[in-house]
């Protein structure tokens, strides 16, 4: 199937990601040829297989592995010393306060420019 | 001078015949050299300083994710001769979308320029406990998407059994390094094949293990149901040593089976005797390069001669293979990266007015082609209108591809043989306007990571003056049998240590 440029162009503003026309019409023809082949899945007798995995193969079937001696797959949680915290981040992040990093604000939704942390 | 093997290195420091900090200080010398100058292969983005990891410890406070096996000083008198240092003194190169405390972690994007993890990988973590030391971070495809290592922000890596080729990818730094004689050992991760592909290309050995074998805490999701930690290795007991040192259970990654790590030395010299090998007629088509058959022929006639039975075998759905990983993989790849929004990672664009122009442009800066490329299929498969028709069949084609595998080993076969690459190294720049062309190179590969199997690239000779691998596939969990049938390959052959 053939996509266009129209369709490229919302498919890109639902991953947030700009493109001018150049870059549109060339994904639309990449798109369009990776379509083709993806369009033999069409040919595919799926009536008999599963739907919807929710875990990869080895995790059901007769791989699966044991549950743990526990019987269960839920842990105790346990706490450790927060990395932040405890230690300072250095040159990970230009600013950082009681175990979080500093960021900018972010814009206004009304457009409205704001600086400052 | 090329590095010693990881068993030969580990075994002299642990006896004291060479202090611990030699082998990484050599490994970090021919990095230099090999990466030097215009002709250079490009293998590291990042070296480390020949003391930085002798201090296994972050200087400032305890670690955000203590092992139980914590890094220990090989080399010292207490630890002299310690069984348990598996990998002491031995250099070991990390591809670079694995977490590092000191080293950059960049995942060859420019939008994690200069990022530095506030947290190791276990896998990076547990190789250091068993006395290995990290000598830099390699060069991949753009957040692991790509077949060549040409899709990386920091230029491609070349191919150092003939630099005017491409050395595979995602993991082509990785491979690279191996393959130059740097390091004995190597990390990478494999989606579709990004460490056997590259391993083929290059002429070393490649792992793949069981989805669930190894951590993936602290590996930058690519395709969370399809990605795996996996190993280089100049030599299969290179490649096994490495594995089974970062292999068993680990609370922090969910996806990580609670079976303790397997014993794959001990099993090494097990041969395959009495094995069943199937070769599966998908595999091996008319169409195959005649030089890659032959090599194909050599192999099995090895392993027969060795004592296995070798069996023709049908995985009929390995045609669909390429397509259903290219649907899957994309989808959970939009999903993934959407953490790349300028506010939690990356630069953020000076120029943007509102919110929704902040992640604008900031994905759009930030993101090479590729990625481009792959998070636009994988937003368009998973949307409204295309759901059913992509990616809910993609997942149903998934299930037939791994019930494929599942009835050739209820059949009684133990392994099955295959080519890893359709083709050998090709030469830069040759398939970077072809996104189909580029997918197809993971024709063979893709199969091991739908269906959640291990699966090793062993070198089989030269196809046309390059390297050329030999594919093994076992069931799931069976590292060990694998393995041995690899070095059985590779002894075969004339190879390894």
């Amino acid at each position: 199937m053939s996509v266009g440029r129209d369709e490229v162009q919302r498919i890109a503003a639902l991953a947030r990601i700009r493109l001018d026309d150049d870059a549109a019409d060339r994904l639309d023809a990449e798109l369009t040829g990776i379509l083709a082949h993806v369009d033999t899945l069409m040919e595919v007798d799926v009536s008999e297989a599963e739907e919807g995995l929710v875990l990869p193969p080895p995790f059901h079937g007769p791989d699966a592995p044991p549950v743990p001696d526990s019987g269960s797959v839920f842990r105790q949680v346990e706490l450790e010393a927060d990395a932040l915290a405890s230690g300072a981040p250095g040159d990970r992040a230009p600013e950082w306060s009681e175990g979080f990093f500093l960021v900018p604000r972010l814009p206004a939704v009304d457009g409205t420019r704001e600086g400052g942390a | 001078m090329r590095a010693a093997s990881a068993l030969e290195t580990a075994r002299r420091v642990r006896a004291g015949e060479i202090p611990a900090d030699r082998p990484l200080e050599e490994a970090l010398a021919r990095a230099r050299e090999a990466d030097a100058g215009p002709r250079g292969i490009h293998a590291f983005l990042s070296l480390s300083d020949s003391g930085a990891n002798s201090h296994p410890e972050p200087a400032s406070g305890p670690p955000p994710n203590s092992d139980s096996r914590d890094a220990r000083e090989p080399g010292s008198a207490a630890d002299d001769g310690d069984p348990d240092l598996t990998l002491a003194g031995v250099p070991v190169a990390v591809k670079d979308n694995l977490c590092t405390l000191e080293l950059p972690t960049t995942c060859a994007s420019r939008f994690l320029e200069g990022y530095r993890s506030p947290y190791e990988a276990t896998v990076v973590r547990r190789l250091r406990a068993r006395g290995g030391r990290v000598v830099g971070k390699t060069n991949l495809d753009e957040f692991g998407m790509g077949s060549s290592t040409e899709n990386s922000a920091f230029g491609p890596t070349r191919n150092p059994r003939d630099p005017s080729r491409v050395p595979g990818g995602s993991s082509g730094g990785s491979a690279a390094a191996v393959a130059a004689g740097v390091v004995p050992c190597a990390l990478g991760s494999d989606t579709g094949g990004s460490v056997r592909q590259p391993a083929a290309l290059c002429g070393v050995v490649g792992v793949k293990p069981t989805y669930g074998r190894v951590s993936r805490y602290g590996l930058v999701a690519f395709a969370s149901s399809l990605d795996q930690v996996g190993t280089f290795g100049a030599s299969v007991a290179d490649a096994a040593l490495l594995l089974e040192a970062i292999s068993g259970h680990d609370p922090r990654d969910s996806t990580s089976a609670p079976l303790p790590a397997p014993d794959l030395m001990g099993h090494l010299d097990d041969g395959v005797a009495g094995k069943v090998v199937g070769i599966p007629v998908e595999y091996v088509p008319d169409s195959l390069d005649p030089e890659i058959r032959a090599r194909m022929d050599e192999a099995s006639r090895h392993l027969a001669e060795a004592g296995a039975e070798i069996r023709r075998v049908s995985l009929p759905h390995t045609r669909y293979a390429v397509p259903t990983y290219y649907v899957l993989a994309t989808a959970e790849a939009s999903s993934n990266l959407a953490r790349y929004d300028g506010v939690r990672f990356g630069v953020r664009s000076p120029e943007a007015r509102a919110t929704q122009e902040v992640y604008e442009a900031s994905r759009t800066r930030g993101f090479g082609p590729e990625v481009v490329r792959r998070i636009i299929l994988g937003t368009f498969g998973l949307s409204a209108g295309y759901h059913d028709q992509y990616y809910g069949r993609a997942q149903r084609v998934r299930a037939l591809i791994a019930r494929d595998f599942r009835r050739v080993w209820a059949d009684g076969v133990d392994v099955l043989l295959t080519p890893t690459s359709p083709t050998p190294a090709f030469p830069l720049g040759e398939r970077s306007d072809d996104p189909v062309s580029m997918y197809l190179s993971d024709i063979f590969t893709v199969t091991a990571n739908l269906a959640g199997i291990p699966a090793v690239s062993v070198p089989a000779g030269t196809t046309h003056g390059l390297p050329c691998g030999a594919q093994l596939l076992a069931p799931a969990w069976h590292e060990a049998p694998l393995l041995a049938a690899a070095r059985t390959l590779e002894q075969s052959l004339g190879g390894g240590a």
